[in-house]
């Protein structure tokens, strides 16, 4: 029901073509392999995936096939979650099981675009997945960004454990 | 001769109490049944009776503007009402231009101007295609060739996809059945209509909360909302005024 009413929102903010395009997601995938895009491979999230998700952002990830670019053991996915009420599009560079690059690609909250600058992405890198599931390096807040921050901060979460489980 | 009683400042607060309680009684009224009402919002089951009243609905601007467009058939059928989406009978998250629709593996494959949404044959979302998985945008058409594949057109090419939609290739046109978009009519308006009530997931309690607030009724109801709680407090006032009078000198 929420997500209905969310979807509301975001229509009528997407029909006022209210967001901010950083970076093209295939300009972002095609700078970290050398300024190639390379073919794209898929996951369809099982049943044990989804339950991780739901550990990580509070719900399961729709879409329920997730699509990722790797080559030479670096991983690039691109994801999606909601911050209040819209879908924030960011794309996670990531090695070895830590984070290498955050970068918010598309931004369409009318408030907390603050998560899209260096200063607070760069605080993603090199984290990854403690035992507890959470990341082991501490991101700090942004006042008035809760929700996008929170959001951001899952999907890493996200982005590290699909890096260890996605087939090589 | 009958004596005429000055008037003085108790004569003007009782006329003005007497006749702004005149004035505010069916506002003063208004707040306070909407105010009982969301104190036992929960006990009345108002929080869960979703609204599904044409009219109401319409108030909260839920009913997209504009015509409604049509792309694929039967289990593929995708309706387009002001860039919301609409598939088997429900309302899609996803939004966009609607460029067709075809069929795939017992789903569909929805094509706006900027994505291709993937659903399965249950109706659950499966895929979003953006731009690094397209040929190119936007995004001018969706089709299927003879043998079931999906093909996109961008940049009046058309391209094949293969069965996972990972890659494409370049395709001749000639042997593409391409989904046509038409304009629905008031049948199809009516039908996605009550979609929107039946998925618009607004409860009763909160359009009992507008009314005691008056955001339902735009700046107006917003005003009177304003004016009664002014009304209150100088009713209050004067109220108190009256009954903590000084008694009158025995002059």
């Amino acid at each position: 029901m929420i997500r209905v009413l969310l979807a509301f929102v975001w229509m009528v903010a997407a029909a006022r073509g209210a967001q901010t395009v950083y970076q093209k997601p295939s300009e972002f995938i095609a700078g970290n392999f050398g300024g190639r895009l390379p073919e794209a491979r898929a996951l369809k999230l099982s049943g044990a995936h989804q339950a991780m998700m739901k550990r990580f952002l509070g719900h399961s990830y729709q879409p329920s096939t997730i699509r990722y670019w790797v080559v030479g053991g670096t991983f690039v996915v691109i994801l999606d979650e909601i911050g209040k009420t819209q879908p924030i599009t960011t794309g996670f560079v990531v090695k070895g099981g830590r984070i290498e690059e955050v970068k918010v690609l598309i931004y369409r909250e009318s408030h907390g675009s603050e998560v899209s600058r260096s200063s607070f992405t760069k605080q993603f890198r090199k984290a990854g997945l403690g035992a507890d599931g959470k990341l082991d390096r501490r991101v700090d807040g942004i006042a008035g960004a809760t929700l996008s921050v929170r959001a951001l901060t899952g999907l890493a979460r996200v982005a590290v454990y699909l890096e260890k489980v996605v087939p090589k | 001769m009958r004596r005429v009683a000055p008037r003085t400042g108790r004569y003007w607060a009782r006329r003005w109490h007497r006749w702004l309680g005149v004035v505010f009684v069916l506002p003063l009224l208004w707040l306070t049944v909407t105010g009982l009402g969301l104190r036992y919002a929960e006990e009345l089951g108002m929080e869960e009776a979703m609204v599904e009243s044409g009219w109401v609905l319409g108030k909260y601007g839920m009913f997209p503007e504009g015509e409604v467009r049509v792309s694929g058939e039967g289990k593929a059928e995708v309706s387009e009402w002001g860039e919301v989406l609409f598939f088997g009978g429900r309302m899609l998250d996803e939004v966009g231009e609607l460029r067709g629709a075809v069929e795939r593996d017992g789903g569909v494959v929805v094509a706006t101007a900027e994505y291709l949404w993937v659903y399965d044959a249950g109706g659950e979302w499966e895929q979003k295609l953006g731009e690094e998985s397209l040929p190119g945008v936007p995004v001018e058409g969706i089709g299927r060739t003879a043998d079931g594949a999906a093909v996109v057109q961008v940049g009046g090419k058309g391209w094949k996809y293969d069965g996972e939609l990972i890659a494409f290739e370049e395709v001749g046109e000639d042997s593409v059945e391409w989904s046509a978009v038409r304009v629905g009519g008031a049948d199809a308006k009516k039908r996605l209509a009550e979609a929107v009530a039946g998925q618009a997931g607004i409860p009763w309690s909160r359009v009992l909360l507008d009314l005691h607030s008056g955001n339902l009724g735009g700046r107006g109801g917003k005003l009177v909302v304003d004016l009664s709680g002014l009304g209150i407090i100088v009713l209050t006032l004067m109220g108190l005024k009256l009954v903590f009078r000084k008694p009158r000198g025995n002059t």
